[in-house]
């Protein structure tokens, strides 16, 4: 571990550059040897390897650009950097060392926490948030007019997109992890699937929802996410952990690695050059901010976990299918065993024996004999005689008049369910006196009237 | 509360009809705990059409209200279901018509939710057939739920649990207890939802690669429809009111033909699941829709025959 972070600390340490201004905006630039940091006063060259340059601007900013520099949205579209206005509307652009602006529109204030993305020769801005709504809008910019047109969209669109996280494959724009609300009285609620975008037919589709596993955004950390491409991966991580994570959308998977260092600590200003990621740390002791550089080829050498499915899709269907199956079976199966339990219980009544619906009538001796091996399953002759002992009859009358109606009930009952239930044995401590038992399959319940 | 025992009953046990108001009871509780701790979370509409029909269940189970009120009301909940935005607005292909104006939609909508909700309380005439059915469709949707929306999926588990519980009291020859209108009703309108889920072209159904949408619907509650169906059919030949309670239903004929409860519902339940196999299977391979319908039929004709004729 120690190594890693060695290598990881290395890999940035090397490179450093200091600013004196707090607000400042990191734009990409033309070249692949240096970037540029725009602030209030003037411009830096910042080359790659280390060597920093002030220059003011050759014109003067324009009036309208009356916001810090650090809310300003850069693009890089056709070797031309863009900066949009926060919400929309405003566009500039940064070139031969000055700020101009090229729209003809006004502050729409309507996207604010939007993404602003180049696709073929145009440029977009997409979601947001504005008037108490979060937006799912594409807006494209009109290079002759000047103007933002409002694009047409169809198929499942999300409700809106505040705060989303992007990445452009091919032809395909994908979009999770973002807020939405549909009428200003609801509270923002997450989203948690993955959405994606055809920027040839701007069609919609919603696809799974995200692996739980991926910490998404928190809303108590309101903007500090950053996302990028890298290796035609998406990775993104968050400013409250030093957790990140490298999206493969095609084999639909992810993976986790943790930085210590870059990812950790700066702010969410960045820009991809080279294989580093560049961004600002400030020193919290000094207030001095630097400018480091991240060597991204290592990033993903010290994964920290396997690599899972990123959103949901037919491999983790097939998998609750499989499972809802299994599920369905075991019910089946606990239900047949408890069925088979209860099969055999009848229920007594006053005059009749029934069970699943079938119910038979009777003789009044015959629900007492019954009703005796309700409460006990083995039932001395003696509590039998007891039934059939008459004060004016002999004893042999009554045992006779027994055994004639044991062997009338049972051949009645066997006829009825085609089961025994009652069998005649010796009792066990006194072989002189007989017991009879209730099958150990059937079970009589005495059901009393209220 | 205790059903009472009468020429088309098939029990003669003493017998509450409490089990709906027990699962509409415990799906309240899970669902507020799962809305506590679990962010479980369906559409506030869906809920109070939930709520409501388990109310109107509730009110026919103690008073026995009139069909004509009861279908008013159900009416009314089907209504408040399509205001949550979920409901049937495409026909996804099938006629070669796909999407349809938003008044067809509320019709249709309508509609089938009265059909799904009746045709569950129809059923609902030997034990565990219904809990059953439901429990085989929301075990299977919840498959399609939990791909796209990991919130409503947690109503599943709640609901099918709920049914399993109940089913042991309502085999139970000495404790027995029913669905009730209650139940019956609950159960049809949360799947009645489910239905309107997935027939929503707005929602992701990963079954879309291998089976149309209305087909995959129709197959999950394929007892339900078609026993309805036949039975409106005979009573409306017959020249009686189609709805009318007898005992023409294909359970009453496997009862007939000398199956217990139990082996009536399983066997009701096995065909179910294999006639969605046949479906599935048939369609991923030939993907015509008309083509695996008749293959679909084909299946169910014999299946009639050699169980239920």
């Amino acid at each position: 571990m120690k190594n890693i972070i060695m290598l990881l600390f290395l890999s940035w340490a090397s490179f450093s550059q200091t600013i004196e201004s707090n607000d400042f905006l990191i734009v990409e630039g033309e070249s692949l040897k240096y970037f540029y940091i725009l602030t209030e006063s003037g411009y830096y060259i910042s080359e790659i390897e280390g060597k920093n340059t002030f220059k003011e601007y050759s014109k003067e900013i324009p009036k309208s650009l009356n916001v810090p520099f650090s809310t300003l949205i850069p693009l890089l579209h056709n070797s031309q950097t863009y900066l949009l206005y926060p919400g929309g509307g405003l566009l500039y652009t940064f070139s031969d060392g000055s700020i101009d602006r090229i729209d003809r529109s006004f502050p729409h204030r309507n996207q604010y926490g939007a993404h602003f993305f180049s696709y073929k020769e145009n440029i977009y801005l997409i979601g947001g948030y504005g008037y108490w709504q979060t937006k799912s809008i594409i807006t494209k910019f009109n290079f002759n007019s000047g103007d933002w047109e409002l694009v047409n969209t169809k198929g499942q669109e999300p409700v809106g997109i505040d705060r989303g996280t992007y990445f452009i494959d091919n032809n395909k724009l994908y979009v999770f992890d973002f807020m939405s609300r549909e009428i200003n009285t609801q509270k923002e609620k997450r989203n948690e699937n993955l959405y994606v975008l055809d920027l040839d037919s701007f069609e919609w589709k919603k696809l799974g929802v995200i692996n739980d596993n991926i910490e998404l955004i928190n809303l108590k950390n309101k903007g500090a996410k950053r996302f990028f491409e890298f290796d035609n991966k998406l990775t993104f991580c968050y400013s409250n952990t030093p957790e990140f994570f490298v999206v493969d959308i095609q084999n639909n998977s992810f993976q986790s690695f943790k930085d210590e260092e870059l990812f950790y600590k700066s702010s969410n200003q960045f820009i991809i050059k080279n294989n580093r990621l560049i961004g600002p740390i400030k020193n919290t002791l000094t207030g001095e901010i630097t400018f480091e550089k991240f060597d991204l080829t290592n990033i993903a050498n010290y994964p920290i976990g396997e690599a899972s499915y990123f959103f949901r899709d037919k491999e983790e269907f097939f998998q609750y299918v499989y499972f809802a199956l299994f599920f369905i079976t075991v019910l089946i199966i606990v239900l047949s065993m408890y069925h088979k339990m209860i099969e055999q219980t009848y229920i007594l009544d006053e005059s009749s024996i029934s069970i699943s619906g079938v119910s038979h009538q009777l003789l009044p001796i015959e629900i007492s004999i019954l009703s005796l091996f309700s409460k006990n399953r083995n039932v001395l002759n003696s509590s039998l005689m007891e039934l059939f002992a008459k004060d004016d009859k002999t004893k042999d009358y009554a045992v006779k008049r027994k055994n004639k109606t044991l062997i009338s009930l049972e051949s009645k009952l066997f006829k009825l369910f085609n089961i025994s239930f009652i069998e005649k044995r010796k009792s066990v401590g006194d072989s002189r006196q007989l017991t009879y038992s209730l099958n150990k399959k059937i079970r009589i319940i005495e059901e009393t009237i209220e | 509360m205790y059903d009472p025992i009468i020429s088309r009953s098939s029990h003669n046990e003493k017998a509450t009809r409490s089990g709906g108001m027990a699962l509409f009871f415990t799906f309240c509780i899970c669902y507020g705990l799962g809305k506590a701790i679990y962010s479980m979370s369906v559409d506030l509409y869906a809920l109070i059409a939930w709520i409501f029909i388990a109310l109107t269940g509730m009110a026919d189970d103690f008073f026995s209200i009139k069909y004509r009120e009861k279908f008013f009301l159900q009416v009314f909940a089907a209504i408040i279901m399509l205001q949550s935005g979920i409901y049937i607005d495409s026909f996804h292909g099938v006629l070669g018509i796909n999407e349809i104006p938003i008044w067809a939609s509320y019709i249709i909508s309508v509609f089938v939710f009265i059909v799904i909700v009746n045709a569950f309380n129809l059923i609902d005439g030997i034990d565990g057939l219904s809990a059953l059915l439901s429990i085989k469709f929301l075990l299977l949707v919840a498959g399609i739920i939990t791909i796209s929306s990991k919130e409503m999926f947690l109503v599943i588990p709640s609901v099918v649990g709920g049914i399993t519980g109940f089913l042991f009291f309502n085999f139970n020859p000495v404790k027995k207890v029913f669905l009730g209108d209650t139940g019956a009703l609950l159960l049809g309108s949360v799947i009645a939802f489910f239905i309107f889920y997935i027939l929503d072209s707005d929602n992701y159904i990963i079954t879309d690669d291998y089976i149309s949408r209305p087909l995959m619907v129709i197959l999950l509650i394929i007892y339900p429809l078609a026993d309805t169906l036949r039975a409106s059919l005979i009573r409306m030949y017959k020249g009686k009111s189609p709805f009318l309670a007898d005992r023409v239903h294909l359970h009453h004929r496997l009862i007939d033909k000398g199956y217990s409860h139990w082996g009536a519902s399983t066997l009701i339940l096995g065909l179910s699941i294999t006639v969605v196999m046949v479906g599935v299977f048939a369609s991923s391979l030939l993907m015509s829709l008309t083509i695996c319908s008749l293959i679909v039929f084909i299946y169910l004709t014999i299946v009639y025959f050699i169980f239920f004729n």
